[in-house]
């Protein structure tokens, strides 16, 4: 298992995971564990000759045992395709998945938030190139969202309404708005770190992916790929992110949170990446490059 | 341990010795979740989230036990 250590200037979590320096690395697509195991190969992580959507428990994990999950989702057979590249029912279908992620690891005796994400590229540090995304079901609250959860509650408290229906309530006029239906919409926040940062969000309050009905999954998906397509579409190749999704810890009465997804593309152009440096790093203070107005504009554009 | 317990730049003579904890065991409730203003115990007792009655299953669930105790799932459409 892991070594949790506590940070005590950060009041934070460090997770010591020494074993995974030896995870795989950068395999070759006839050696991808993530492929269905073909007749005469060796066997994969996924030992049938196909499948539609799998999830699998890391092999390297984080976290494991009475610490929590960590788990890999394969979105598809296909090693060349791409999240973005699934039809909509398909990612509905996806969203199926993690919703049952969500549920039955947010169970777990020790489990205080599952994180669903998805790490896209090697400008990100992605060492399996097939389209898969991951689940850590963490043993505490990431502080990332300990500081999220902690700004809605501070504005709960002071104003009665939630931060983040407050933010989209700022998406009225549409200028930094991406993609839009009638349940979702897809915007570069104001506040964005990454050039061509994009949250996509319900546009109704849901805590989480547990709270979605049917029409919630439906606009989640449609928009989810409109998102991706104009990602790839930006500077015509796989464009890499990360993609983080926030939503309410486990439990019927923990915190109110307002459910919505986070990409960080590193790309400020197509061949320039954004580096987390000196300032970022070293002080917490993100310079970005970009105007989100400007960037909304040309991702609405694409 | 992955820091010092006493600060070694200060002369803390008479003061009361701090003892972080700094193992996830006796990682006291508060130091995760006060920012979260989390009750973490009163939500353990609770009831689960319900899905939403709305959203119909699509995919049915097939649970495989890998050689090395792993689980896979397997979804498929119903």
């Amino acid at each position: 298992m892991s070594e949790l250590r506590w940070h005590p200037l950060l009041e934070e979590w460090v997770t010591v995971a020494p074993w995974r320096q030896d995870r795989t690395y950068h395999p070759s697509a006839d050696h991808c564990p993530l492929c269905p195991t073909r007749p005469g190969h060796p066997e994969t992580e996924i030992p049938a000759s196909d499948y539609y959507i799998a999830v699998f428990e890391n092999r390297f994990p984080s976290f494991t045992g009475e610490q929590g999950r960590c788990e890999v989702v394969c979105y598809t057979p296909d090693h060349d395709s791409s999240l973005g590249e699934q039809s909509v029912d398909h990612i509905q279908d996806l969203i199926e998945v993690w919703r049952d992620r969500t549920d039955e690891l947010g169970r777990l005796p020790n489990v205080r938030y599952v994180y669903i994400f998805e790490n896209r590229g090697e400008a990100i540090g992605v060492t399996l190139s097939h389209p898969h995304g991951q689940i850590y079901a963490y043993p505490f609250v990431p502080p990332v969202m300990q500081h999220e959860l902690a700004a809605h509650a501070r504005h709960q408290r002071t104003t009665g309404r939630c931060i983040y229906c407050d933010v989209l309530a700022g998406e009225e006029g549409g200028e930094r708005t991406v993609l839009r239906d009638e349940h979702w919409i897809a915007f570069v926040p104001p506040f964005a770190r990454w050039p061509y940062e994009v949250h996509i969000a319900p546009l109704r309050h849901r805590n989480g992916l547990l709270d979605l009905d049917a029409d919630d999954s439906a606009s989640f998906a449609r928009i989810l790929k409109g998102m991706l397509q104009k990602y790839d579409r930006l500077f015509e190749m796989p464009l890499p992110y990360v993609m983080a999704m926030h939503q309410k810890p486990p439990g019927r009465r923990g915190p109110d949170h307002h459910f919505h997804v986070e990409f960080y593309p590193p790309n400020r152009s197509r061949d320039k990446l954004k580096y987390l440096a000196g300032s970022e790093l070293g002080a917490g203070a993100f310079i970005v490059d970009a105007r989100a107005e400007d960037t909304a504009a040309e991702l609405r554009g694409l | 341990m992955n820091f010092a317990q006493e600060c070694t730049s200060v002369s803390t003579g008479r003061r009361r010795r701090h003892r972080p904890n700094y193992t996830f065991r006796s990682m006291p409730r508060s130091q995760n979740a006060d920012a979260a203003a989390l009750d973490v115990q009163s939500v353990r007792e609770v009831s689960r989230p319900q899905r939403s009655k709305k959203a119909a299953k699509r995919l049915s669930k097939r649970l495989v036990q890998k050689s090395d105790g792993r689980y896979l799932i397997y979804y498929e459409k119903s």
